[in-house]
């Protein structure tokens, strides 16, 4: 889960200002329309939605959405707040990042955090709204660091747990990619996800939740670092199926080997 | 079947795994594969569950809360 309708709330609870619940509704809602285009412009891209049949008459809806998702701030904010430069740099790099991560064949570290891990940057809009809202433009920088530290901790959980139907898909991930590349001339890819991969990736998200709480820290959020303590627990919790799960596989695969 | 089609079965095909756990016999049957007593026994031993989890964590999509 990326804390998205969560952000602007645990970021005026950190500053020295009253909580203004109308402006926190209004966030959400647009931030709940943000999302679905951003979902609806995945799956297209993504080919789960034929445009050809019936769910393709989604595809205008998308528009309403996007103008829903922006409306609300023009409420919030005259054409020559400061506001409007983020809100463009955001949107336009969240849209170039999905755009060229769905055009990769391959991908490394580097352009992991270049690319990959940006997708989720459109959610530093309603950060940066909330920011500047709370007279606190200062928090904004911070703040940015959460979402892309966020971004890139979601991105590789979600491509560790669907590393099977992005293989199966043909999508390049980074986690992927480093199982092509490490695994060997004489072993399967299967056989290094479970075996290395897995137990790779985990210390990665351990590190970066690390890195997430520091910044926690740093922002003097309570929010956030108690979602980060909830998500450690479900980290442990699926690295623990995982490692119960794919022994069991293993154990399975010695038994039908041996007939 | 190798490493990787066994991989794809458990992942993939709930059924698979299903048959195996609750009726062995006829799973390994339906594989063209003799259902030996000792295969049966190793089969019953096996935690189903553990790999039915691992499967439904292998079924994520990114949301938001």
């Amino acid at each position: 889960m990326f804390p998205l309708l969560h952000l602007p709330r645990w970021i005026a609870e950190s500053l020295p200002v009253c909580v203004d619940e109308n402006f926190l509704d209004d966030v959400t809602y647009s931030s709940i329309c943000g999302y679905y285009y951003t979902r609806l412009i995945d799956n297209f891209m993504d080919a789960d939605i034929d445009v050809r049949n019936q769910n393709g008459g989604l595809l205008p809806v998308t528009g309403i959405l996007v103008s829903e998702f922006q409306f609300i701030y023009q409420a919030y904010f005259p054409p020559q707040h400061e506001f409007w430069d983020r809100f463009r740099t955001n949107w336009r790099q969240a849209a170039e990042s999905a755009g060229h991560d769905a055009a990769l064949t391959r991908v490394d570290e580097e352009e992991f955090q270049r690319i990959s891990s940006r997708k989720f940057c459109a959610a530093a809009i309603p950060v940066t709204a909330t920011c500047y809202y709370c007279r606190h433009p200062e928090v904004v920088e911070a703040w940015d660091e959460v979402v892309r530290d966020l971004g890139r901790w979601s991105q590789m959980f979600d491509d560790l747990l669907d590393w099977h139907q992005d293989k199966a898909q043909g999508r390049a991930t980074w986690f992927l990619t480093e199982a092509e590349e490490r695994r060997g001339r004489d072993r399967s890819l299967a056989h290094w996800v479970i075996h290395d991969g897995g137990p790779w990736a985990f210390d990665l998200l351990r590190h970066w939740t690390d890195d997430l709480r520091e910044l926690a820290t740093r922002v003097g959020s309570p929010g956030l670092e108690k979602f980060l303590h909830d998500r450690e627990a479900l980290m442990a919790e699926k690295e623990r199926d995982w490692k119960r799960g794919f022994a069991e596989l293993d154990r399975l695969a010695e038994i039908l080997q041996a007939t | 079947m190798t490493f990787e089609e066994l991989v794809d079965k458990v992942l993939h095909e709930p059924g698979f795994y299903g048959q195996l756990k609750d009726n062995p016999e006829k799973a390994l049957k339906n594989a063209g594969v003799t259902a030996k007593p000792e295969l049966v026994k190793a089969l019953k031993s096996v935690n189903f569950d553990s790999l039915k989890r691992v499967a439904h964590a292998s079924d994520h999509n990114v949301g938001i809360c």
